[in-house]
């Protein structure tokens, strides 16, 4: 991590609704609110894990940061060396140059390379589509990248059916490096692949940001992964945030309760016979119509009158340690 | 481990897939013993054989495999039956499939019909064995829900699939696998496809179950953690075949055989906060069309020797209740009794 802690992507109450449209005509019949007001920074160089469970709207926030998804309302604002890019206003020929500097890491390595296109093709895309080097030195830049990565680049005219798993994820991170980004947001980068390989990319990932010097938005359901990776970590549920803090400091000393549910849910390996601890009732609160008050206040055993009726924000509760919960002061929580 | 009664023994059971582009041998020489309430993890990682396991004693594997070799003797009420010398389709096998061993897959939506309520799916399921008047039928329908933890059984009896959430959907799964009280659970991937907190749910009832219902269970998953909180006994496999095998506390706190070691090594564990660099198994999952001579982890091993390549390890007795397939690991547990790091470096 560089000293500088420079802010490189600032989100800044970010929302994405989608419509619900219903009947003959189509008529929008209600919002699911994928992402809710979400704001957080990102500083060079260090690696923000982005985690919660399926449908939380964790995958949207990457897709909005890309501008993949145009948002609701909301800023966010990436900072290059001398200028700020808003991102969420730019036009699509506007946001060209963002390509280079944010690149994407997807989860299923057998879905996000074309069959058709070989090695050299699609890792040199990014490259040609950018007009980065003349077409006479793909090759070699090609070459250089999978070098890089780990593969062998003798492969170089290979499909992607010839590699294994792990190879192929290897093939989309040299892809997503190819334009030499600031920013590359893995969406769960390795819950694909077998268990055997997935230390061999988390390790090619932390190799690749030391050398490149880059900057990570880790999305993940994985919490051991995510504490493995991360600098610091944001809790979302049913698209919000709910606690943002260093990796440490959020595993040892959770403030909010939903944080402390999925720490105790994740079964580990050192820990066999723990003691039967309290598992979380009941199911996600739906996006298209979330309870009053704050979110979790059905499942959390901790939640008084003032929880089911007034809204939470996220407030700063220590340095550093963003929580959104009306009890975080009061609640002494476990961690691990 | 004498003092356990057996329901379910595999012994050298091979199973094979005969295709166009040649044999795989997805399961090979594998043996194993299931006793009465108990719980078998079998962990091991996509194309390992695990599955496949699972559907020879279902006797469900789908052509062109073929059981080829061993016996999988079940013992239950009756006289012990060896499953592989029944009829498939006959109607020997289908009075202990979902009878006296039952299945559960990894993905609720595959094994449950769209277009049926989970109240009727239930009740095939348990009138298949059982001659229940309708009303009877439901009773117990309602009944099994509510076993399985699914909150307002008389309002989901009636609902579709699409009306339910995962968690409540592999619980109803569930329900249908429990309905005829089978004495042997097979799981394969039950909680893979659910979220942490769900997982957890679902876990706990697995616990329960076993207890309430006097069952065994054979809990099939490639996360190592999940078995090591559910399993009273692993059995790792590798390749079609398996490489380690003993109590579940011991395999995870001690392993023996260079792929189990590598395996608990390569996985970030929660709150180690080190951040060690994790050491990775070098290499990819063997190609199963590839006949390998020797050991098939030869070509990942870090302790591997010349002589692993000439034949097969077989699963030893190195300890008590621990078995190993590994040359090097044997001679050194069973050669010079050092300890364990000895054996391993």
């Amino acid at each position: 991590m560089s000293a500088d802690n420079q802010i490189l992507l600032s989100v800044r109450r970010l929302k994405k609704y989608f419509p619900i449209k219903k009947g003959l005509l189509r008529r929008e019949k209600g919002q699911v609110r994928a992402v809710d007001d979400v704001s957080f920074d990102i500083r060079r160089g260090e690696t923000l894990g982005l985690v919660g469970e399926s449908g939380c709207g964790k995958s949207t926030v990457g897709k909005l940061i890309l501008r993949a998804l145009k948002p609701t309302a909301g800023e966010i604002i990436f900072t290059l060396d001398d200028r700020q890019m808003r991102i969420n206003e730019l036009s699509d020929t506007e946001l060209r140059p963002l390509r280079r500097h944010a690149q994407l890491i997807f989860q299923d390595p057998y879905a996000s390379l074309n069959p058709r296109m070989t090695v050299r093709e699609i890792i040199g895309e990014p490259i040609l589509v950018n007009r980065e080097t003349q077409i006479a030195d793909l090759d070699a830049r090609v070459v250089e990248l999978m070098d890089l990565v780990g593969l062998d680049s003798r492969y170089l005219r290979r499909y992607p059916h010839a590699f294994s798993g792990g190879q192929r994820q290897r093939i989309g991170v040299a892809r997503a490096l190819a334009l030499n980004p600031d920013l590359i947001i893995a969406d769960e980068p390795v819950s694909a692949l077998d268990v055997s390989i997935q230390a061999q990319i988390l390790n090619l990932l932390s190799d690749i940001q030391q050398e490149l010097e880059l900057t990570y938005l880790l999305i993940s359901h994985d919490l051991s992964v995510v504490e493995y990776v991360s600098n610091r970590v944001a809790v979302m549920y049913v698209g919000k945030l709910v606690e943002l803090a260093d990796t440490e400091e959020i595993f040892r000393h959770p403030r909010h309760p939903y944080t402390e549910a999925l720490l105790m849910a994740v079964p580990r390996i050192s820990e066999r016979d723990r003691p039967e601890t309290y598992t979380l009732s009941g199911n996600v609160a739906d996006p298209a119509n979330p309870p009053s008050g704050c979110y979790f206040h059905h499942r959390c055993r901790y939640a008084t009158d003032i929880c089911s009726t007034k809204p939470v924000v996220m407030k700063q509760v220590a340095n550093g340690h963003q929580v959104a919960c009306h009890r975080s002061r009061d609640l002494s929580l476990k961690g691990l | 481990m004498n003092d356990r009664s057996t329901l379910l023994e595999i012994r050298n059971l091979d199973v094979s897939f005969f295709l166009d582009e040649g044999t795989v041998e997805a399961v090979q020489d594998v043996s194993l013993e299931i006793y009465h309430h108990y719980t078998l993890g079998i962990v091991g990682e996509s194309g390992c054989g695990k599955s496949v396991l699972s559907q020879a004693i279902m006797r469900i594997v789908p052509p062109p495999g073929k059981i080829c070799a061993g016996q999988i003797i079940f013992h239950g009420d009756s006289a012990p039956t060896d499953l592989v010398t029944l009829d498939g389709k006959g109607k020997s096998i289908r009075k202990i499939r979902g009878k006296e061993i039952a299945l559960i897959l990894q993905e609720p939506m595959a094994a449950l019909s769209p277009l049926y309520t989970i109240g009727n799916q239930i009740r095939d399921a348990l009138v298949q064995h059982h001659k229940l008047s309708g009303r009877e039928a439901r009773e117990r329908v309602l009944d099994i829900l509510s076993e399985v933890g699914i909150p307002k059984p008389e309002v989901r009896i009636d609902q579709y699939p699409f009306e339910l959430s995962g968690g409540l959907r592999q619980r109803a799964v569930i329900a249908m696998a429990i309905v005829c009280r089978p004495q042997l659970l097979i799981a394969d991937e039950p909680t893979t496809a659910l979220d942490v907190t769900i997982q957890a749910q679902i876990l706990s009832l697995f616990k329960r179950l076993k207890e309430t219902l006097n069952i065994s269970i054979i809990f099939i998953s490639h996360d190592l953690a999940v078995i090591s909180e559910i399993a009273d006994e692993v059995a790792v496999m590798y390749n079609g075949r398996i490489v380690e095998q003993g109590p579940a506390d011991k395999v995870f706190s001690e392993p023996l055989h260079p792929y189990t070691v590598g395996l608990i090594e390569s996985v970030p564990k929660l709150g180690d906060a080190s951040k060690e660099r994790l050491s990775a198994i070098k290499g990819n999952v063997p190609d199963p069309f590839m006949r390998m001579k020797g050991c098939s982890f030869h070509p990942r091993c870090p302790i591997g020797r010349d002589d692993c390549t000439m034949e097969n390890p077989k699963l030893t007795n190195v300890l008590p209740e621990r078995a190993v397939a590994c040359f090097v690991v044997e001679q050194e547990m069973t050669g010079t009794a050092g300890p364990q790091q000895n054996a391993v470096e």
